[in-house]
Order: C-alpha cells, then sequence, then structure tokens
C-alpha cells in the first residue's frame, strides 16, 4: 500500500470490491461527465452544493501523498470512517480515464437507511496512476458494499444485487456471477490451451531432436556416399582415361588387322599371279621344249636325205627307190617347217 | 482498464493457442521423423543400352563386306560382295564370271571357302554360297532409294583395303551396259574398278543396292534393292556360273 500503483495493483487482486469504491468516487468528485451518464446517482448528486460551497483546498503533489492519506481514503470509502479527512482533490486529474460511477441498483430511501458513505464528503483519489495519459473511460457503478457473500474489502454484506457496467453509452451492466463465471471459463479454457500448448512444445521439441539425430546421422551417410562418390569418380576418370587408350588401341588394331588383311589379300593375289605364271612357264618350257625336239628331228631328218642322197651318187647303180627317197623328202621338210613354226611362235610367246 | 484487458489477453490467447493448435492438423505441421533410410543406392538394375559394339570392334557395315578373287584360266580378277545370311553372298555376275577358282576373303583376312555360285541371267547379279559362316550380315531395305537419299558403299576398290565410301542418289536411268532389266540407281560415290558388287547401305544400314559400274564422269550405278529382292525371291533366276576351261 505504500506505493500508489501496488496499491492499485493489489486492490484489483482482491476481488475488485474497493477498486470500484475508490474510483467511483473518484469519477464522481472528479468527472462531472461520469456524473451525467447516472440520473438515478441522487445522492452524489445532493451533496453538490455543499461541494460548491466549500470549494476543496488545493490538492498536494502527488509525490506527496502518504500511504496513510490512501488508507483512510478507503476507509471512508467502505463507510467504515464517517468523517473522512477531506484531502484537496488534485485539480489536474483527467478522471475520465479512471472514473467509475457507482449504480445504486436500490432506491435512494434504501441508500439512505444505510448511509455506508458521506455523498457529500469530496472524495479524492490519491495515486499516481492518475499522472498517466487518459485510457478508455470507464464507469463504475456499485453499491457499497459489492455484494452478498463478498467481503473483501472490507465491505459488509448486504442484500444489496450489484451490478457493473463500462460507463460507454450504451454498454448494458453484466451481473458479478456472470462475470466470474466467464472469468473461471476463460481461465479454464486458457489453462487448458497452455496445457495444450506445453505439450505441443514437448512434442515439439521432441521432434526436433529426433530430426536432429537423424540429420546428424544423414550427414555422416552423406560424407560417407560422398567418399565413396569421390573415389568413384576418381576410378571412372581413371577408367576413362583407360579405354580413351584402349579406344586408340583399338582403332590402331583395327587399322592393322585391315592392313594385314590387305597384304593377305595381294599376297594371295600375287601367289595366284605367280602360280599362273608359273603354269604358263611350264607350258612355255614344255613348248620349247617340243620346238626343240621338233628342230632336232627336223635336223636328223634332213642328215639322213643327205646321207641318202651322197650313197646314190657314189654309187653306179641306184640304191634308192626315187620314189621312196622323195617321200622321205617331203616328210623331212613337213618336219622342219613345223619345227620352225613351233620356233616362231614359241619365239613370239616368248617375246610378249 | 486492466480488468478490461483479462479477457482480452486470454481471448487473445486463446485465438493465438488455438491457430497454434489448428496448424498442428496441416500438412506442415512438423511430424516425428520416420525410420532411418539405410539404404542410398538405388536397387534398380542397370539398364543395357545398345551401343553398338562388336566382338572385333569393327562396324557391322564392315564385318559384312567380303574380298572375291577370280582365278580365272590365266586371268585373275578382284571384286566385292557383301553377305545376306549366314552363307550367302551377293555380288555382281561379272565377278565370278569365267572363273577356275572363286576365292573369298572377309574384313580381317579369314579365307572362306566357296562351295557354289550362280548368276542371274536378267541382271548384273550373283549368288555365292560359302562353307563357313560369315561374320555378319545385313537386312534388305523394303523400298528403293529415291533421289537425294544418303547412301554408303562398302568394298574393296582396286583390290585394295576395305573401304566405305558416301554418296547420294542423284538419279535412275536405263541400264547403259544393257545387262540389267529395268531402271538402274545413279549416285555420286566414288567407286573403282574391284567395288564391283559393294553393298550400298542407306542411313540405317540396310541394303539398297548392288554397285555395278560406274561411269567415265565419276558416277556409280548400283541394281536396287527391289531387283535383288525379285530375283532372290525367283529360285529359277539364278543359275551355275561357267567355269572357264584352260
Amino acid at each position: 500500500m505504500n506505493d500508489p500503483r501496488g496499491a492499485a495493483t493489489d486492490e484489483s487482486a482482491e476481488g475488485g470490491t474497493e477498486e470500484p469504491l475508490d474510483e467511483g468516487l473518484a469519477a464522481r468528485a472528479l468527472d462531472p461527465s461520469a456524473e451525467a451518464l447516472h440520473p438515478d446517482d441522487d445522492a452524489p448528486s445532493s451533496a453538490e452544493p455543499d461541494d460548491a460551497a466549500e470549494p476543496p483546498p488545493p490538492p498536494p503533489p502527488p509525490g506527496d501523498v502518504a500511504p496513510g492519506d490512501l488508507a483512510s481514503d478507503l476507509a471512508s470509502d467502505d463507510g467504515l470512517a464517517p468523517e473522512p479527512p477531506p484531502p484537496p482533490p488534485p485539480p489536474a486529474l483527467d478522471a475520465s480515464a479512471h472514473a467509475h460511477v457507482l449504480v445504486d441498483p436500490v432506491t435512494a430511501s434504501a441508500a439512505a437507511d444505510t448511509p455506508l458513505f458521506d455523498a457529500t464528503a469530496p472524495l479524492y483519489v490519491v495515486s499516481t496512476r492518475i499522472a498517466y495519459p487518459p485510457a478508455a473511460a470507464l464507469t463504475r457503478v456499485d453499491p457499497l458494499p459489492t455484494g452478498a457473500g463478498d467481503t473483501t474489502g472490507g465491505g459488509m454484506p448486504t442484500a444489496y444485487a450489484s451490478t457493473v457496467r463500462h460507463a460507454h453509452a450504451g454498454s448494458a451492466p453484466v451481473p458479478v456471477g456472470r462475470r466470474r463465471w466467464f472469468r473461471r471459463t476463460v481461465a479454464t479454457i486458457v489453462t487448458l490451451l497452455l496445457l495444450a500448448t506445453t505439450g505441443l512444445a514437448i512434442y515439439l521439441l521432441m521432434s526436433a531432436r529426433e530430426w536432429r539425430d537423424q540429420a546428424k546421422s544423414y550427414l555422416g551417410s552423406s560424407q560417407e556416399l560422398g567418399g565413396e562418390l569421390a573415389g568413384t569418380r576418381n576410378d571412372l576418370s581413371g577408367a576413362q582415361a583407360e579405354l580413351e587408350a584402349v579406344r586408340a588401341q583399338l582403332a590402331t588394331a583395327q587399322e592393322r588387322i585391315v592392313e594385314l588383311a590387305n597384304e593377305k589379300a595381294q599376297l594371295g593375289d600375287e601367289w595366284e599371279i605367280t602360280q599362273q605364271l608359273v603354269d604358263y612357264q611350264e607350258r612355255v618350257s614344255d613348248a620349247a621344249g617340243q620346238v626343240a625336239l621338233a628342230l632336232d628331228q627336223c635336223v636328223q631328218g634332213q642328215q639322213e636325205f643327205i646321207g641318202y642322197l651322197q650313197r646314190e651318187r657314189e654309187s653306179t647303180a641306184p640304191t634308192y627307190d626315187p620314189a621312196e627317197l622323195a617321200k622321205f623328202e617331203t616328210d623331212v621338210e613337213a618336219l622342219c617347217q613345223a619345227a620352225s613354226e613351233a620356233n616362231i611362235a614359241l619365239q613370239l610367246e616368248l617375246s610378249r | 482498464m486492466r480488468r478490461a484487458g483479462r479477457p482480452g489477453i486470454a481471448a487473445a490467447t486463446a485465438v493465438v493457442v488455438a491457430a497454434a493448435l489448428t496448424a498442428c492438423a496441416t500438412e506442415d505441421f512438423p511430424t516425428l521423423p520416420g525410420p532411418p533410410v539405410t539404404e542410398f543406392v538405388p536397387s534398380q538394375a542397370p539398364v543395357v543400352r545398345p551401343s553398338g559394339l562388336t566382338p572385333d570392334g569393327f562396324d557391322a557395315v564392315q564385318r559384312m563386306a567380303v574380298r572375291i578373287r577370280n582365278v580365272g584360266c590365266g586371268s585373275l580378277s578382284t571384286g566385292s560382295g557383301f553377305a545376306i545370311d549366314a552363307t550367302t553372298l551377293i555380288t555382281n555376275k561379272h565377278v565370278v564370271a569365267d572363273s577356275a577358282d572363286l576365292q573369298v576373303s572377309t574384313y580381317d583376312g579369314r579365307d572362306i571357302d566357296v562351295t557354289a555360285s550362280s548368276t542371274a541371267a536378267i541382271a548384273d547379279l550373283a549368288v555365292v554360297r560359302t562353307a563357313e559362316e560369315l561374320p555378319s550380315y545385313p537386312e534388305l531395305a523394303p523400298a528403293d532409294p529415291v533421289r537425294g537419299d544418303e547412301v554408303t558403299v562398302v568394298g574393296y576398290p582396286q583390290g585394295g583395303t576395305l573401304t566405305v565410301t558416301q554418296g547420294q542418289v542423284i538419279g535412275s536411268t536405263t541400264d547403259p551396259l544393257n545387262e540389267n532389266l529395268g531402271e538402274v540407281l545413279v549416285t555420286d560415290a566414288q567407286v573403282e574398278p574391284g567395288s564391283s558388287g559393294s553393298a550400298v547401305l542407306d542411313s540405317q544400314g540396310r541394303v539398297v543396292g548392288v554397285v555395278y559400274a560406274k561411269s567415265a564422269a565419276g558416277q556409280s550405278f548400283i541394281v536396287p534393292v527391289s531387283t535383288l529382292a525379285a530375283l532372290l525371291a525367283d529360285a529359277a533366276a539364278f543359275t551355275p556360273t561357267a567355269t572357264c576351261t584352260p
């Protein structure tokens, strides 16, 4: 309660029965426009002439607010202190940002029967929060105490039905029970969602770990495969170079095979030609031999015929039959003619 | 103000958490990794692609060509030929005419014994049967080539080394030698004596004709494959080749 801002937080945590009171009172005291939203709030309006008759003293600076002053304000709000000290309201406050207006659902007479606070007394909210820039203006209208069974903040249980509504024009008042139900529902939903989110986070964490482990495994495998690939590429490069060399050798070998085949064919042709030449030479030799034999027979026949003629001349009487001798001469001449022709043919053949 | 903010904060928190939980149901929500993959090498069998490799590295075009030596009676001539099946050769009639002995050798110099030869009467074509199997043989094209088609001639020009030359069909004409019935093809592929009987192949390696002559202008004359196919289909089209008498 020493820190005005902290005090405001504490009040919110306690159930909100005191804070609306303070803010409502502050709004009623500081914000005339908030008052105009609640025509049923007669009590404050009745105190306006007193306030007008007695202008509040100048407010102390915000840094001079003592915790005791705030406590006394709260006590006066709760109606526990019938004579609260009237601290002067700060003139520079922006009540529109924090003012709440208490709305008393009961009649004014009932309110008069239970004077829980002096509506005529000027109330001030002493808090540094009011020095902040104005926010959405809310006006809270709530009787004192806040409601049956609600003893937080020191209020007395009453039969009043409390309502809280926003100060915005046209907003309907929301019952406290419904608000609690709404809060519990929201809390339950948020809790469930938080549990689900927690489970989701755990799941994602496990998933990330497993992905990380698997990524490490794959990285190792990829490195191993990369090594094998590099080795295979090296082997391939070597094999390609060797293949090129083998192809060059193959081309050379093919050329050599073709050359050898051609050489063999040419040799075969030459052999055939030589063979035919040999055959020809054999035939020529045979012919030459036959020519020579014919010439020899011609010579022998001519010599024999010459001998016949010499014996016929040396003898006084005819030795040979002239007819036979003439026939022999004709045969020798024919033989010599044939030998001569063969010799001429041979010479012609040899001369080719 | 703080009282009014609590439900708002709670609602905002609820919305955020609900959105997070909703995101869990989407496909992008991170799931736990499955069992680790241990086999990274594809198990599929390697695809065997035809490489066109032959047992000795020679092209099929070279492997099907043969060199024919005609040993006559006091004469010797050479020509070319090609296989159309394992033991059958196609060449020109004038390559095997008046022979005392026919000798066939392959691209790699192997000698193939000839068992018989026969010649066609209406075209300069001959069929030679061999005792051993020939290394390779192509298939016949279904139709004759047309003007502009690229052709390949493989043979033994001048009885020398195996030679593959390229050319193009430049037209068709009647046989200037009057040895072939019907029209013959004219190409600009360079041929020489000894190339007679060479196979003329199309771009797919199919036989589209047989070289049988050349002109002084360097044009080569080809018996079209349609004539060859027609004669092969007629069993009576070929008669045994007459041999020479020494």
